[in-house]
């Protein structure tokens, strides 16, 4: 029974992990730069659905369609102007400015909002559903849902449509991708751009789950990364795996073990495949040799 | 020659660094000194992650400052506080008590909110004996270095919070008291210490412990323990919580696994006035915490630091936070042993508050060497029709409360 | 030996001098805990800039060194009464001997996972800081005997000590600078593929150079612990310290030897007295979204830092630094992309 109720939540944890990692991977993917503010992004968009339910009353649901426009073009703008510059010269440069926009958001979001728990409540979500012994709460029914939606609707731009191919075709090889006629430069703007954007999504989803604060963005992208290292740096479907994977872990260690030594499953498994698979699932490798 | 090109820049450049920083630290420290004034330093987390309690005690500090001061002072001196904010940063908390002392010549010195920042500045103070009197850091590590010239204002020590908690499940017939506990405790010093004397005290009396784990501070899911503690068919829950979020976190969680406890206690969370009822609506109903001072009592002084308070800071609820209180207290405590000893001699002021009790709004109580409160209780009280009651012990309860057990469902 | 050259050699002499003498002149306890936290800081910039600058590899270690480097220093007080102010040097090597294992896993190879596994590794050494509670007493902490002494000399006491470490700290930068080694670095930096080609031993050298680093913030960390008489979970951990170490050595100059001195010495002493210029309830906020705002800043429009581009502008040549390598526009090199191969 206990196993049970662990990986039924495990799996609806797991939908929303994808979502929250497949933006770093994709960005990774295009531009090898591993974006430090990604979980600030999140929370960031968090704060904005939670502003946009006390001051217009929007539907956090309905607000991620606002939020990720807006995060799109400042995704996309960031990349233009600051990054991509960077990206030419000094790799690490841009590294470097990913984490001072992690602080700028964090730094704001304290003045903003204060540095106590926000977390977005719903009239909608209360109920919890019982199937026999296993309780399953509405909301995270809801988010899991809103999750694979969102995670489809990606699925189908990069694989079925031309944007997608040449976003793909940027991310195997750039010099090759040039070649054929891709517009490189532009390409890797958009892609930031929907990296970003998908981080937004995932922003209201989050904080319907879990409380937020300014710097909970560390915990948050610790977690990120052990799913993208898992899953292949870059790789899109063994992002998906691996969060699936992680939150399954995740939920079950915690019925086992102490609950403050469950968050050490993320770092278990991040060292475990560094050494003994670096290239994840699928992908790249992340600690390759030349 | 190549190596001359390394010379004038930085040359230059460390000489600007050096005006610059000269001229930071130049300006900072003109100190207002007027030799009748009092001048208090106090060192507050108003940013960063302590600062709503932060803010709610610098307040209380605020309150009684413009108090003492409508009343004349004490003994005729003004009270001047220099206050500075170290953005819940322990190393910039140790760098202002050290300018309170050294460069702004502070008379005396209160604490910061919370026993992470107590503990460090605590050592300052030490070092330049230093009085320094604090309502918010009460966790058994403040008392553990055996400063003298330490002072917690609270009713008694976080071991003993949760006193009045056992007491009442011992008044309890046999057949109605819980049989099963359950301890999801926080990583906290302070948590940790209120859920052990409870564990304690109830393993005495034979109700078993069905559960007992900590989390981290970072723990937001509380489903995995909620389902655990009802598959050990925990009846009575004794959270080890430091906040409202991290109790308000648990109590929906343990709501969507359908674990319903007879009696939920927590450590911390249900005082928290209307924050609690914003967080958790229905669900707030039944619980129970322990409390050092309610916005209604009728301590001697309360009446006088609330009006001032709602006057200072008007809100639409007119809610006074408790850790506005613990510091105002702290401040009567302090002004007591000044008015006592007729100055500011700091070695007098310390043996005088080792020696005496003082009434504050947190009670009447004194100290032993170590600065722990000696002769004080708590209450404790419950959600009750969306308002807040001292149900235990009887003599003081409000509404002529009693605890509701089993509590409803949430 | 010309008068110049004398000047060129000499001139960190009259600053330092100049630290020396200060404390002579009755500077009070504030001031002194104002200069000791800058050296700390300026040591360990200088610490972090032989990985982060010289090699060119992004350490999000350093701040698992300084939080390691308390612990043990405090554990060894503790539980074998050793005094932090003696054993700090040791408890620097056993922290750089952890970065040699990190290092192992992290640096025998080039790519992306240099960043995560420091990240990472900082996470886990203050997971296990708030976890193993039979050892570091958990989220209560350590807490260690204060020193016995006037407040003031104690205040002068670190100050030197730190003072000193700081010394070191740019002589070692100096002589790695001057060495085989140093040339070495700058090489891994410039392009590894070919340092390696011409017979460097880059993993060798990249883990020296991290284990170089780590001891340096350990070193910080250690007499730190002391300096507060506390080491708890949070405070060796703060992430602003990070931040700090970074952005300084990004506004001095990245891969110089001064930069990261100067970043600290203008950036410490003007962020902690924004604290008492800016309104009090936003300061803390203002303060973290500042440093993220130069950093960015920096890196995009003065990514050279401010002792090269000041270098510059003044007309001399620049030392050897980073040199990006010339780039087809659009065109990343080889060297940094399409690493699929």
């Amino acid at each position: 029974m206990l196993l049970l109720q662990g990986l039924v939540l495990g799996i609806l944890v797991g939908g929303m992990y994808a979502l929250m990692a497949s933006g770093l991977t994709l960005i990774f993917g295009v531009m090898r730069l591993i974006n430090i503010a990604h979980a600030a992004v999140i929370i960031f968009a968090s704060y904005l659905s939670w502003q946009l339910v006390l001051s217009l009353g929007i539907d956090p649901l309905i607000s991620i369609v606002i939020l990720v426009v807006v995060f799109f073009i400042g995704g996309a703008l960031l990349q233009k102007y600051v990054l991509s510059a960077l990206i030419d010269k000094d790799l690490s440069l841009a590294l470097l400015a990913t984490l001072g926009v992690a602080n700028v958001l964090e730094g704001m979001e304290g003045a903003l909002w204060t540095s106590s728990f926000h977390s977005i409540n719903t009239p909608y979500a209360e109920n919890t559903y019982q199937f026999g012994e296993i309780f399953v709460p509405e909301i995270r029914i809801i988010t899991f849902a809103a999750s694979v939606i969102l995670l489809g609707g990606l699925y189908v731009l990069l694989n079925h449509s031309n944007l997608g191919r040449a976003i793909r075709a940027t991310t195997q090889n750039r010099g090759v991708a040039q070649l054929v006629g891709v517009n490189v430069n532009r390409i890797t703007m958009i892609a930031f751009g929907i990296g970003i954007a998908v981080a937004a999504a995932a922003g209201p989803l989050m904080g319907m789950y879990y409380p937020f604060y300014p710097n909970s963005h560390w915990g948050w992208i610790g977690k990120l990364m052990a799913i993208v290292v898992l899953g292949g740096l870059g790789s899109f479907r063994g992002t998906l795996l691996a969060a699936l994977v992680l939150g399954i872990a995740e939920q079950v260690a915690i019925l086992y073990i102490p609950a403050n030594w469950a968050a050490m499953v993320f770092f278990v498994f991040l060292f475990a495949v560094l050494i003994v698979r670096p290239q994840g699932f699928f992908g790249h490798v992340a600690r390759e040799s030349l | 020659m190549r190596s001359l090109r390394f010379t004038r820049a930085p040359l230059a450049l460390m000489v600007m660094a050096f005006t610059v920083a000269s001229c930071g630290l130049g300006s900072s420290s003109a100190t207002p000194t007027n030799n009748k004034d009092i001048i208090v330093g106090i060192s507050e987390p108003l940013t960063g992650d302590k600062s709503d309690i932060g803010t709610n005690s610098d307040n209380g500090y605020k309150v009684w400052e413009s108090v003492v001061n409508a009343n004349g002072g004490i003994n005729g001196r003004k009270v001047k506080i220099i206050q500075y904010d170290n953005n819940s940063l322990a190393d910039t908390a140790v760098s202002q008590y050290q300018k309170l002392v050294t460069v702004d010549n502070a008379d005396v010195l209160l604490g910061p909110v919370s026993s992470a920042l107590v503990i460090p500045t605590e050592a300052v103070a030490a070092q330049y004996n230093k009085i320094f009197v604090e309502g918010t850091g009460g966790s058994p590590q403040v008392f553990a270095r055996n400063f003298k010239n330490v002072f917690f204002v609270q009713p008694a020590t976080v071991e003993h919070q949760a006193d009045p908690l056992v007491n009442w499940i011992k008044s309890l017939p046999a057949d109605q008291r819980p049989t099963v506990a359950g301890y999801p405790t926080n990583d906290d010093p302070f948590a940790q210490a209120v859920v052990d004397t409870v564990q304690a005290g109830f393993e005495a009396m034979g109700i078993k412990t069905g559960y007992k784990q900590t989390y981290p501070p970072t723990q937001t899911d509380f489903t995995a323990i909620g389902t655990q503690m009802k598959a050990a068919k925990v009846d009575i829950l004794v959270q080890g919580s430091v906040a409202d979020q991290d109790a308000a976190g648990a109590v929906k969680g343990y709501s969507q696994v359908g674990f319903q406890p007879k009696v939920s206690y927590f450590a911390s969370g249900p005082d928290s006035a209307s924050t609690w009822l914003q967080l958790l609506a229905g669900k707030a109903e039944g619980t129970i915490t322990s409390l050092d001072w309610l916005q209604e009592s009728t301590v001697p002084g309360n009446k006088e630091f609330v009006d001032g308070y709602l006057k200072l800071f008007p809100n639409k609820d007119n809610v006074v936070p408790a850790e506005a209180a613990e510091a105002y207290a702290a401040g009567e405590v302090l002004a007591a042993a000044i008015k006592a000893t007729g100055g500011v001699d700091n070695a007098k002021l310390i043996s005088w508050l080792h020696a005496n009790k003082v009434q504050s709004i947190e009670g009447n109580f004194g100290w032993d060497a170590a600065g722990r409160p000696q002769g004080g209780s708590f209450d404790l009280i419950q959600w009750q029709q969306n308002h807040l009651n001292i149900v235990w012990p009887s003599n003081v309860a409000t509404n002529g409360g009693k605890p509701t057990i089993p509590k409803p469902t949430w | 030996m010309s008068a110049r050259r004398v000047l060129a050699i000499a001139w960190p002499v009259l600053p330092l001098v100049i630290l020396v003498a200060l404390p002579f002149n009755g500077l009070n306890g504030y001031l002194l805990a104002l200069l000791y936290y800058t050296f700390t800081y300026a040591a360990m910039s200088v610490g972090w800039n032989i990985i982060g600058g010289y090699t060119g590899y992004i350490s999000l270690a350093n701040l698992g060194f300084f939080g390691l480097g308390s612990y043990v220093a405090g554990l060894m007080l503790t539980h074998l009464g050793w005094p932090i102010l003696l054993t700090s040097p040791l408890v620097g090597i056993i922290c750089a001997l952890v970065a040699a294992a990190i290092g192992w896993v992290a640096l025998r190879t080039r790519g992306p996972s240099f960043v995560i596994v420091t990240l990472a590794f900082t996470f886990i050494v203050q997971f296990l800081a708030l976890n193993l509670k039979g050892i570091t007493g958990g989220s209560a902490g350590l807490y260690l005997p204060l020193l016995t002494m006037d407040p003031l000399l104690l205040g002068d006491l670190f100050y030197y000590y730190m003072l000193g470490v700081l010394v070191l700290a740019i002589a070692v930068a100096i002589g790695i600078r001057r060495s085989r080694f140093g040339l070495g670095l700058i090489a891994i930096r410039e392009d590894e593929g070919k340092a390696e080609g011409s017979g460097v031993n880059t993993s060798l050298f990249k883990i020296v150079a991290f284990m170089i680093s780590a001891w340096f913030a350990a070193v910080a960390g250690a007499i730190h612990a002391q300096y507060l008489n506390y080491v708890d979970p949070d405070l060796a951990f703060e992430l602003i310290i990070m931040l700090y170490m970074i952005v300084m050595t990004l506004l001095g100059s990245r891969g110089t030897v001064w930069g990261p001195v100067l970043g600290a010495f203008l950036l410490f002493p003007l962020q902690e007295s924004l604290v008492y210029w800016v309104p009090p309830a936003i300061a803390g906020e203002v303060h973290l979204a500042l440093l993220g705002v130069v950093l960015v800043l920096v890196a995009r429009f003065m990514p050279n830092g401010l002792l090269v581009t000041v270098q510059n502008l003044i007309g001399r040549p620049p030392p050897p630094r980073w040199e990006p390598v010339p780039v087809v526009a659009g065109e990343p090199t080889p060297a940094r992309a399409g690493r699929d191969e």
